[in-house]
């Protein structure tokens, strides 16, 4: 599909900056969803061609807003809500009960 | 399970997509082809900015999985992946930005002969 995603040769983004000191990951959350996606993939929930299909059909706007590992993020929650592995009653609810514990920090 | 001391070694060097196909490669180095110009809904890896395009077959690389189909619950249908060659200006016309190229592995699904 020709989403957001597909953005070679789109102009107006600026020069591509290249750090050779750039650290494999900038937060342990970003650890930790690398570590959970592949998890996913090698007990088979999911390929990785669904996983990359996934994060192309995220809303256009979401899409350029968010990093490289919020899109996997986004991929391993979506696919594991449209496989019903995890119910999306289930996910909100766990939304919901992390936002209050998140508050009491 | 997966033994603990190959934890490293899979993640280093992933899943391959490699698999034993009858059919012959319907294209060989140096043949001249001409990329399909489509626009599925669905999953490609055939990137917006190389469709309907020319290019020249550089290697062959084997029957891999096919994204398109097994991005979508639909098996694994392997089919013949080519390294293509494109020149710079095939791709971005007079404003390329010099004698360049870009390469990409595309399935045989992706291809069409040019003559």
């Amino acid at each position: 599909m020709h989403s957001i995603a597909d953005m070679g040769g789109m102009q107006g983004f600026g020069p591509v900056v290249r750090n050779d000191d750039e650290p494999l990951f900038k937060a342990e959350w970003e650890e930790t969803t690398f570590a959970v996606n592949l998890l996913l993939l090698a007990a088979g929930c999911f390929n990785i061609d669904e996983s990359r299909h996934s994060m192309e059909r995220m809303a256009p706007l979401e899409y350029l807003k968010t990093s490289y590992f919020e899109h996997w993020l986004h991929s391993l929650e979506d696919l594991l809500i449209a496989k019903g592995i995890v119910t999306r009653e289930e996910y909100d609810a766990r939304l919901a009960q992390l936002a209050v514990k998140g508050s009491d920090l | 399970m997966l033994p603990k001391e190959m934890v490293a070694t899979a993640i280093a060097t992933g899943a391959s997509t490699l698999r034993e196909v009858d059919t012959k490669p319907c294209f060989k180095p140096g043949d001249e082809v001409r990329t399909v110009n489509d626009s599925p809904a669905t999953h490609t890896r055939l990137p917006r900015y190389a469709a309907g395009k020319n290019g020249t077959i550089v290697a062959c690389e084997g029957a891999h999985v096919f994204p398109d189909k097994h991005g979508h619950g639909r098996g694994e249908c392997p089919e013949h992946l080519y390294r293509v060659r494109f020149d710079s200006a095939a791709l971005w016309g007079s404003s390329n930005d010099g004698p360049g190229a870009v390469y990409l592995s595309l399935w045989e699904s992706y291809l069409q002969a040019e003559e």
